[in-house]
């Protein structure tokens, strides 16, 4: 027989457990994310992608990491911020590094966020690059950190950094 | 040989106190699906939105290790469908019928003397048999490796599984998908045989003079069976999926639950069922050589979202799904038909004698199966510590344990496991095949000459696993 109560109940069980569960990822996410200084700190995620050898703004994660490769990150900064990396892996173990700003190099190891500060000087072109092997593409994995001036000045021409080009993972987005 | 109404066996509703009044109680199944149909949901939601690494994700993890583990080496032997009793993947669908979680309705319209929604179609009396669920296991299964290492692959899988079940169930009556579409309902099927523990009437002249039949029928108490099932008549474990339901329903408190001889079952119905075991011997043949072996080329093929070789795709494919539902078959066919030259006895049906010798390969392989998760528990076991502290490999971290290293647990003892858990199978198979043939060709030499192929035939198989595991 039918309990009003009973079936009341163990319906609000299973809606609790249906908008319980997303909520409390989206809490965890944002906590994971949290940033203690966030309000003077200029943060840039960052996930390293091995298919294709690059490093995007986009967050890599089941339903798109199969579908499409994502576009290469081109960060910009200014010269004296405060500035975080938090970096991703989205399949195997990479590296990080930004020699000219003696920053890493560092492991990237997937499942987990990789944190990186540093506060550039000068303005100009850096090279972020891959610095453990990762895979196929892995000579050809780098980015261009862009540092303006202090008010958002362009960089001198003169600094201005030429990748070499891709040959065996040509670029399809950018 | 197979279990009975009549068979003996510990009463386990009167020697386990309390177990009887929790079996019996209407939220008992709900209180057991719950936990499981969160964690379920989540699985999803991390091979959606998690990490696509699949050794960071829960979804992997747990399920592919953890839980697989525990299905084969655990549930099965120990508790035959006691995942039936706990899985949600049914539970919407179910909702639907019943428009009620713990309650039961009586009237029409319905099945039986329950109220039930939806179009209440019979099944199909053609695909009433696990064709369909031995098919849709071997597709499932080709595209296994990427199943169990891919995320998203598993989570689409699993919600797949869902809507589909919750779709059957509008239209089809009952479990319908349960009893004739899950590919995990097939396996679990065939290797409850084996299983210590069973539903049965406890006294079958008591079912006999029983004109209410509320275990088949439903009535106030409970649900008719929701597997379609006779509760009253059943004498193997394969179709029951241990809703207790029945133990609710019957008005004349017969129906028990049983602790009994490991194996109790030992005969396939029909050739459905025999291929079932081909397909799972087959199965657990060709994992092992692709996860455990040391032929890379073939681990490549068989995961063409990893390197995209799509023509080797195809070769394994089609070498795996010679190997089940012909090579295998075949073999067994003539070492049964030689089985019955050399007994002598050319007058017993074909048929009877290759199902009959085919339950040989029901023990043996659900060991086969158990012997190579062994490895895979052991030497994957860790990253279980990992994920239940990061379980969608963001970079959580809820107990401390998100950077637990990957840590082999004693992998080198892997063997000394392994090898007896397939000698038992063995053992058990060889008891099989003698019991049948004793009765299908009468004790003596007769019998021993009759099985004699097919337990040549069974210890070859059981050594080949032996030399993949071991070397």
């Amino acid at each position: 027989m039918i309990s009003k109560r009973d079936e009341l109940l163990s319906g609000f069980l299973v809606l609790a457990v249906l908008a319980g569960i997303p909520w409390w990822v989206m809490r965890q996410e944002r906590s994971a994310n949290a940033v203690p200084d966030g309000a003077n700190v200029h943060v840039i995620n960052l996930t390293a992608v091995a298919d294709g050898g690059i490093y995007t703004f986009e967050d890599m994660v089941g339903h798109n990491y199969w579908r499409r490769r994502p576009v290469v990150a081109r960060p910009v900064v200014r010269v004296g911020e405060k500035v975080l990396f938090r970096l991703r892996s989205a399949d195997v173990t990479h590296g990080f590094s930004i020699p000219e700003l003696q920053v890493g190099p560092i492991y990237i190891e997937p499942g987990s966020v990789t944190e990186v500060r540093f506060e550039p000087s000068e303005p100009g072109q850096y090279l972020i690059q891959c610095t453990f092997r990762c895979g196929g593409c892995h000579e050809e994995m780098f980015a261009i950190l862009e540092v303006l001036g202090p008010h958002g000045e362009p960089f001198p021409e003169d600094m201005r950094l030429k990748l070499p080009p891709r040959v065996k993972c040509p670029l399809r987005d950018c | 040989m197979n279990g009975s109404p009549a068979s003996k066996g510990i009463d386990l509703l009167r020697a386990v106190p309390g177990l009887k009044w929790l079996l019996t109680r209407r939220w008992f199944q709900f209180a057991v699906v719950l936990p499981n149909l969160a964690f379920f949901y989540f699985f999803v939601i991390a091979g959606v939105f998690g990490s696509p690494v699949g050794s960071r994700n829960i979804s992997i993890i747990f399920v592919w290790i953890l839980w697989w583990f525990l299905l084969i080496a655990v549930m099965v032997p120990l508790a035959s469908r006691v995942w039936c009793t706990v899985c949600p993947i049914p539970f919407f669908g179910e909702w639907y019928q019943r428009r009620a979680l713990i309650g039961v309705r009586v009237g029409k319209p319905g099945v039986g003397r329950n109220q039930m929604a939806g179009f209440n179609k019979r099944w199909p009396k053609a695909l009433s048999n696990i064709w369909l669920q031995n098919f849709s296991f071997l597709l499932l299964c080709t595209f296994g490796v990427a199943l169990i290492t891919r995320p998203i692959v598993s989570a689409l899988v699993f919600a797949g599984l869902v809507g589909l079940a919750t779709a059957l169930h509008v239209v089809y009556r009952q479990r319908a998908f349960c009893s004739y579409v899950c590919p995990i309902s097939g396996f679990l099927s065939l290797y409850s045989m084996c299983s210590f523990i069973e539903i049965r009437s406890e006294d079958p002249d008591t079912c006999a003079r029983c004109t209410d039949k509320a275990c088949l029928a439903g009535g106030d108490a409970g649900w008719g069976c929701p597997w379609n099932v006779n509760p009253s008549k059943l004498d193997r474990n394969n179709y029951c999926g241990l809703c207790t339901e029945c133990l609710k329903t019957c008005t004349h408190d017969n129906m028990t639950v049983r602790a009994r001889p490991f194996c109790s079952d030992t005969r396939l119905k029909g050739y459905d069922e025999a291929y079932k075991a081909f397909i799972m011997i087959s199965l657990a043949l060709a994992y092992s050589v692709v996860l455990m072996g040391p032929w890379g080329t073939i681990k490549d093929w068989a995961n063409p979202t990893e390197r995209g070789r799509w023509g080797g795709f195809a070769l394994y494919a089609s070498a795996l799904w010679a190997l089940a539902l012909v090579i295998v078959p075949a073999l067994f066919y003539a070492a049964s038909r030689l089985g019955r030259r050399f007994a002598g006895a050319t007058h017993v049906p074909m048929k009877e004698i290759f199902l009959g010798f085919s339950g040989v390969l029901v023990p043996l392989g659900l060991m086969a199966w158990i012997a190579f998760s062994i490895p895979l528990i052991l030497v994957n076991g860790s990253y279980i510590i990992n994920v239940v502290s990061d379980p969608m490999g963001r970079g959580w971290d809820l107990l401390g344990t998100a950077r637990f290293p990957w840590t082999p647990f004693y992998p080198q003892s892997a063997p000394y496991l392994q090898v007896p858990v397939l000698f038992i199978g063995l053992y058990y198979a060889l008891r099989s095949g003698d019991g049948f043939a004793r009765s299908a060709f009468g004790a003596g030499p007769a019998a021993a000459k009759g099985a004699a192929p097919v337990a040549i035939l069974s210890t070859a198989v059981a050594c080949g696993f032996l030399w993949l595991f071991v070397g």
